[in-house]
């Protein structure tokens, strides 16, 4: 299913093609990305709908058809923003009890995800799904992941995942948020689009981009602060992705993050 | 720290549009599939085929995310 593959004879690149400078463009979807979400936090809901769902057919179009395949790749890896987006409105009406919204949104973004892993034609080393190397910076990237999660519990109130402590509740929802929202995020984030936007940008540039597209969809928490730990985040999570060659440690880190941001801190501070 | 949670307000606001944006996503994904009948028929282009195949990056999740969708109205309708 690698669309690039059978790219035996690609046509020569016309004037129009180059409408868009290529490292310009990628960044114009930002913007799109960003008016987005600012109408989708001030609650313009059905206009920034309307702005995902024309991005989304924008992406795969260009995707498809952009004269460079990496660009292409890039564009195409892209499309999982406005799916993300169009997801989470669609599976938030059914209030879905604790865990389990994780479970189903994030389950259908790794479908999403394989998908475009199989329509780009990555590996799973390409995407990090590997032992990678270093392991000795394990230990600390996990440590990353308890301090992310300690900071962003003192910029931002949530309520508990699960009240009673109880040693069932806490293994399920641990494995939960390290599996869904650890892992699949990883693999979206740092997998895909990092991997597809340097390729297509450079190394530098490219963890810029994966990271600043990850820190606009998580704005929707209205807090600009947590905005900018995440980005810092995501600034060394990148680095450390292309240091290891892996999103394993990563989405250890990224669920602990999570299981301190969603249950242990707010049951010490309730 | 996870992209698909949303603060209670922008919550209360898409909850309160969520037949609207179901209207959407059902037009959507029946253009996409019409769209996507269209170009396998005429596959001989390349490109086309290439279009045709990515189509179902999108039509995956936008048909899980409609499953949803539309479970959520009949719960909300409280059918289930």
């Amino acid at each position: 299913m690698n669309l690039y593959a059978k790219t035996h004879n690609p046509t020569p690149i016309t004037r129009r093609d180059l409408a868009f400078s290529p490292n310009l463009e990628p960044w114009l979807y930002v913007v799109v990305i960003a008016i987005a979400q600012f109408m989708y936090i001030e609650s313009y809901v059905i206009g920034s709908a309307a702005l995902c769902y024309g991005l989304l057919v924008w992406l795969l179009y260009r995707g498809c058809y952009h004269p460079s395949p990496t660009q292409g790749r890039l564009c195409l890896s892209l499309t999982v923003v406005p799916v993300v987006r169009i997801v989470s409105d669609a599976v938030l009406p059914m209030e879905l009890p604790n865990v389990w919204y994780f479970v189903v949104a994030d389950g259908i973004l790794f479908i999403s995800g394989i998908t475009i892993t199989r329509v780009c034609g990555y590996s799973l080393k390409n995407i990090g799904i590997s032992i990678g190397k270093h392991f000795w910076i394990i230990p600390f990237i996990i440590l990353s992941g308890w301090l992310v999660g300690w900071f962003e519990s003192q910029i931002t109130s949530r309520a508990p995942l699960i009240n009673r402590l109880t040693f069932a509740d806490v293994w399920f929802t641990a494995g939960v948020l390290i599996i869904c929202t650890g892992f699949v995020e990883e693999f979206i984030f740092r997998g895909i689009l990092l991997n597809s936007s340097v390729d297509a940008l450079t190394q530098r540039w490219g963890i810029l981009f994966s990271t600043v597209v990850w820190g606009l969809l998580t704005a929707t928490w209205l807090s600009w602060e947590q905005v900018l730990v995440i980005s810092c985040t995501g600034v060394l999570w990148g680095a450390i992705r292309h240091y290891c060659q892996s999103i394993i440690p990563l989405s250890l880190a990224h669920g602990l993050a999570n299981f301190m941001l969603f249950v242990v801190f707010p049951n010490l501070h309730k | 720290m996870t992209v698909t949670q949303v603060s209670p307000s922008v919550a209360d606001a898409v909850n309160s549009q969520s037949v609207v944006l179901g209207t959407m996503l059902i037009l959507c994904l029946v253009l996409l599939l019409i769209f996507k009948e269209i170009l396998t028929t005429a596959s001989a282009n390349m490109n086309l085929t290439r279009l045709s195949r990515a189509l179902r990056l999108i039509v995956t999740p936008l048909a899980l995310a409609l499953l949803f969708t539309m479970a959520a109205q009949f719960i909300r309708a409280g059918v289930v």
